[in-house]
């Protein structure tokens, strides 16, 4: 057996007083795709800049392909992709400058034509990397991080600033890299992106890994109930809500309420009974699968993007 | 290899593509040079331009001119005739230093043997020139007037010329400058681009890449290096055809433009390291332009500053590279032995080198 394409054993960075990463460990297998989910200032970005050598950690250790240290090695880096969430480029070189560039800095790239097409940037492809939209430029950052087509590529928010249909662009790339065999670790604070990508998520939140398994694995464990969501104007309030048969738990949040039902059907009907009783219209009734969103509120109590 | 050249160029391409800053940095300091060489460069050459007004048209007078218009002294003298009032309006003006009037009676009156007054104006408010002519009209009658009497010759002198210093201002302003232009080549061309660079974290993804950091410096030092020489070239186009100079040494000049440019591109780097912020830099590079432009001995010869401000003269490696160009470029006179020169500038390399090792951030 191969050995793993990344371990994190104990890692700790401090800036000042504050732990941004504090006693983080996982471990990150060859062909796997492996999301780092959490708000901003949950100590993702901390951590996979630890991983690819940016950041002196405090404590811990890290393995890249085996190796400690190994992300700054020439060699190591050869087969590796990363893609910065903050990184600037030559203002002046143009996107297809900037590919042929860092090109020439592997062993082997793919040709900037295959780039730019993959990363659906031939329109803008000569002009000026200053003058690129927010989105292009996330692109174009991508294109670097995969130029090299590497076996383990680091995605810091890929799809930050990008549109929706950017977006499902980027989801379709990483499905791509995940078929070809290769191992892609991810950072993002979209649940739905975490839960879409990736075999295995580590939730982080003040420095700290609080849950890590697979998206379904997490939202079994924590839901066995289903989420409905409605608005009821000028009827009852959460706690008469909260009370409601097989309901487990509910909150609100700007007059909308959700339900965690254990009986979905049970639970409906009873709703059904009380806004009839009281002579008010149960509005935008939702019966939601359940997502990590919902994991994340229920182990923390806040949503991801607060 | 491959990674260096594609840094070279992108280097270059990014360089080249800030118009403006290109403009600035390499053209500012020919203008500069061009304007020094100019208001100082005036045309001081030696010679005498005195007007003659001739109303006497006899013998005496065609003995004069001719005495006037002598081999001996060509080079010397230049001679213009015609009427005394157009050539009193020139002689205000400053066309001509002296004017010398012969009446209309001297040829009569020498032949009687008697004392003729001739005129000679000059201006009082041009002082060097004015004297000079005087001093020169004053022996020539005197010899005339010998020549006149047919006295026999019992002194003559003998000219034996010596070289001296025939250097011209642009022979000292255009190498300085070229000086200047190295030294901002390093704080506006180097250390402002490189703290730009790291406050919009462009070295940052080149540290994830396998390309060493030492490759990204090297790239950029020989970029910059680059724009020295074609600074140079510019410059010795400027001397060859606007000044028709000459270089002194031309394997000794490019060499001493190579060291100066890798002293100043490394001082620039040295700014970069310890500027924590671009305000900063800009702060640091103003002072330090103003420092060594000024107390470098490029805008005006060292030997004038003031004995009080000498220490400073000779702390600024600018003061070496500048006398070191004019040497070598010109022929200028040396402020100090060329050796010196060479020997102070590797030692400020060596210490900007280092002190940019010791302090260098890449972000």
């Amino acid at each position: 057996m191969r050995e793993p394409a990344v371990e994190v054993r104990q890692l700790r960075k401090s800036y000042g007083a504050i732990r941004a990463v504090d006693g983080v460990s996982f471990t990150v297998q060859r062909g796997e795709v492996f999301g780092i989910l959490g708000p901003n200032g949950a100590g993702k970005t901390t951590t996979i800049e630890c991983i690819e050598g940016l950041r002196q950690p405090d404590g811990g250790e890290v393995l890249v392909l085996g190796v400690p240290k190994g992300a700054l090695s020439a060699a190591i880096r050869q087969r590796l992709g990363i893609q910065l969430q903050m990184s600037g480029l030559y203002p002046r070189l143009t996107v297809r400058e900037v590919l042929s560039l860092f090109s020439s800095f592997y062993e082997r790239a793919l040709p900037v034509e295959r780039l730019l097409s993959m990363v659906g940037l031939e329109e803008v492809q000569r002009i000026q990397t200053s003058k690129l939209s927010g989105g292009q430029r996330q692109r174009l950052s991508l294109a670097l991080a995969l130029l090299n087509e590497p076996e383990v590529a680091f995605l810091d928010e890929p799809t930050t600033g990008l549109d929706p249909q950017a977006r499902r662009a980027l989801w379709e790339i990483v499905k791509g890299l995940k078929q070809e065999g290769r191992t892609v670790v991810i950072t993002t604070h979209y649940m739905e992106e975490a839960q879409e990508l990736c075999d295995r998520v580590a939730i982080m939140d003040h420095g700290r890994i609080i849950e890590l398994d697979s998206p379904q694995e997490l939202i079994r464990r924590h839901f066995a109930q289903t989420p409905v969501e409605l608005s009821l104007p000028g009827g009852p309030g959460l706690s008469e809500l909260a009370g409601l048969p097989a309901v487990s738990s509910a909150s609100e949040e700007n007059g909308r309420y959700t339900l965690y039902s254990q009986d979905v059907a049970r639970t409906i009907a009873a709703l059904f009974e009380l806004a009839a009783s009281q002579g008010v219209a149960l509005e935008a009734l939702a019966i939601r699968q359940p997502t990590l969103e919902d994991v994340f509120l229920k182990l923390t109590g806040r949503r991801i993007r607060e | 290899m491959r990674g260096l050249l594609a840094l070279y160029v992108a280097n270059a391409r990014e360089y080249t593509r800030d118009r403006l800053a290109l403009m600035v940095s390499l053209i500012m300091p020919l203008v500069f040079a061009l304007f020094f060489g100019l208001v100082f460069g005036g045309d001081d050459s030696p010679e005498i331009e005195i007007g003659l007004a001739d109303g006497d048209g006899g013998a005496v007078a065609q003995q004069l001119v001719a005495m006037l218009q002598s081999p001996g002294l060509a080079g010397m003298l230049v001679l213009q005739q015609g009427e005394l009032q157009p050539l009193l309006e020139e002689l205000r003006r400053g066309k001509i230093d002296l004017v010398l009037s012969l009446p209309g009676r001297l040829s009569a009156a020498v032949a009687r043997q008697e004392t003729v007054a001739l005129p000679v104006y000059y201006d009082v408010s041009r002082q060097s020139s004015a004297t000079l002519a005087r001093g020169f009209m004053e022996s020539f009658l005197a010899q005339a007037n010998l020549a006149l009497v047919q006295a026999p010759v019992l002194l003559r002198p003998q000219v034996q010329p010596i070289q001296g210093e025939p250097f011209r201002a642009v022979d000292f302003y255009v190498p300085s400058m070229l000086g200047v232009a190295m030294l901002w080549l390093g704080v506006f061309g180097t250390a402002q681009p490189l703290v730009e660079m790291r406050e919009k974290q462009v070295l940052r993804r080149f540290a994830v890449t396998p390309i060493s950091r030492r490759t990204v410096l090297l790239a950029q030092v020989c970029w910059r290096v680059t724009v020295g020489l074609i600074q140079t070239a510019l410059f010795v186009a400027l001397g060859l055809l606007a000044f028709r100079m000459q270089v002194a040494g031309w394997l000794l000049f490019v060499g001493v433009v190579v060291l100066g440019a890798l002293t100043f591109v490394t001082m620039g780097y040295f700014v970069a390291a310890i500027s924590p912020s671009m305000e900063s830099a800009i702060g640091i590079a103003q002072i330090l332009n103003f420092a060594l432009s000024f107390l470098s001995g490029s805008f005006f010869q060292p030997e004038v500053l003031p004995s009080l401000l000498r220490p400073a003269l000779y702390a600024m490696p600018l003061t070496y590279l500048s006398d070191a160009l004019r040497q070598t470029m010109s022929g200028f006179p040396p402020f100090l032995p060329l050796g010196v020169d060479v020997a102070v500038l590797a030692g400020w390399l060596a210490i900007f080198a280092a002190l940019s090792v010791r302090f260098w951030r890449w972000e």
